[in-house]
């Protein structure tokens, strides 16, 4: 029944999905474990991080013109990060700042945060065209990763090893540096945390950088994996990265982490299994379901959902 | 590998094809005559063979004025095959609109559609057949050097 299919190029096409996801994913759960806020701009950061990496990489911007610069990939990614960080920081001010103080933040904070991606998407549509754009065919090395049987584009290893690294990296940081302890200190209690002399705007504002930058990474390296830049391309990921964290536990990165591998090797082997593509959303969630049956917190949340 | 797709979705079917290292050729239909194939695929783009009604290469005195007239349009948009087609569509029309001469009713239009015949238009010369098929000749390109080049 199952011959001709490749596990090991199943799995890795998996990895690669699931990487993405996590990417994307641990950026949201992290601004939701600070502030208990969703931050429903999060895919439009993901959609202008791209975009940046696609500009500073072709030296223009299709609705502006040429740009007095053009920068090799790996340059352009790191700042396009960066911008993408800046962003965030920008997002927190308009969006959540103003209304931090008010007594309802909860869903206020989410209905500006949506006016903002709308905002954003409307920007990008204006710079770039609605129509999808590619980056160079050779902006990465064209030959492909071959690992046992399986072969894989280098841009999708490039997505399943940055990702990694780069969640390695969140980790660690959260869990050994000042800024880290900072940044649990406000999500255990802002008021404590005023109270013990951490500046709480300060650390609220860098976490959104961090989130900001790990958002438009995702997005530049999944428009370069799969070839195609739009301006509403983080429409689809925004309500998959909403159930993995829901499912990994809202807060928790490790639980952001699981849950994107969880979904994306569930998408890519269903279909291995079942010959179509038809019932792949069907099946991931129908289990992303069965997981919160269980484990009502997702896989690693330590505390209950709050009441909406 | 055959490849049924319009021009987006066929730029990121035929650059993953090539990044995975598949160095088969690729064929594809009307969808991938577009311009935007050779600009967005880049070197990936390079061998694709494309059958198709247009030869942007075609250089009869129509089909060059056609596509300078749309890239002084477009703010110098290479036009694709749909843009050619409709084009084309309008000359047939007005040939049509000529054999059924004034005064002519719905019926009268219809009935002149059918004897179109070698009207020379920028997919070259165009005939309506038998069972109302468009007839006139095709071509197969490939892509050569970043260009539609007529496959030989």
């Amino acid at each position: 029944m199952f011959a001709g299919v490749d596990w090991s190029q199943q799995l890795l096409n998996g990895l690669f999905a699931g990487s993405a996801y996590a990417l994307f994913a641990v950026g949201y759960t992290l601004i939701f474990g600070v502030l208990d806020i969703l931050n429903l701009a999060h895919h439009s950061i993901y959609m202008l991080g791209a975009f940046f990496a696609l500009a500073l990489v072709t030296g223009s911007v299709r609705g502006l013109g040429a740009l007095p610069l053009t920068l090799p990939f790996w340059a352009a990614l790191l700042a396009a990060m960066i911008l993408a960080g800046l962003v965030g920081v920008l997002l927190d001010r308009i969006a959540f700042a103003p209304l931090r103080r008010r007594p309802d933040t909860h869903f206020a904070g989410m209905i500006s945060s949506i006016a903002m991606a709308i905002i954003f998407e409307a920007l990008a549509i204006r710079a770039f065209g609605a129509a999808p754009s590619q980056f160079p065919f050779d902006a990465v090395p064209v030959t492909p990763v071959a690992i046992g049987t399986a072969i894989l584009p280098f841009s999708w290893a490039l997505v399943i090893v940055a990702s990694l690294i780069l969640v390695v990296a969140l980790t660690v940081l959260l869990r050994y540096s000042r800024l880290g302890r900072a940044i649990r200190a406000v999500a255990e209690n802002p008021k404590a945390a005023r109270l013990l002399g951490i500046d709480v705007e300060r650390t609220i504002g860098l976490s959104f950088f961090i989130s900001a930058a790990l958002g438009g990474v995702a997005g530049i390296l999944y428009g370069l994996a799969v070839n195609r830049l739009d301006p509403l391309m983080g429409r689809p990921v925004e309500l998959k990265g909403l159930a993995v964290i829901i499912v990994g536990g809202m807060g928790s990165v490790p639980g952001a982490v699981l849950g994107g591998y969880i979904l994306g090797l569930t998408e890519v082997l269903s279909i291995a299994l079942t010959r179509t593509s038809a019932y792949r959303d069907a099946i991931a969630f129908v289990l992303l379901f069965l997981i919160l049956v269980v484990r009502p917190r997702g896989l690693l949340g330590t505390r209950s959902v709050r009441e909406a | 590998m055959i490849v049924s797709a319009l021009a987006n979705e066929g730029t990121q079917i035929v650059v993953q094809a090539r990044q995975l290292g598949l160095s088969k050729p690729i064929i594809g239909g009307n969808g991938l005559n577009s311009p935007a194939i050779i600009k967005n695929a880049g070197q990936a783009a390079e061998g694709v063979i494309v059958g198709a009604a247009w030869n942007s290469a075609n250089d009869a005195p129509e089909n060059k004025r056609f596509i300078e007239a749309y890239k002084a349009k477009f703010a110098n948009a290479e036009p694709d095959q749909f843009a050619a087609q409709a084009y084309a569509g309008i000359y047939i029309l007005a040939e049509a609109l000529r054999i059924a001469g004034p005064n002519a009713d719905r019926a009268a239009l219809r009935d002149a559609m059918t004897r179109v015949k070698n009207v020379p238009t920028v997919l070259g010369p165009f005939s309506f057949k038998e069972n109302r098929d468009g007839d006139h000749p095709p071509v197969v390109q490939i892509v050569k050097d970043g260009k539609f080049d007529i496959l030989k």
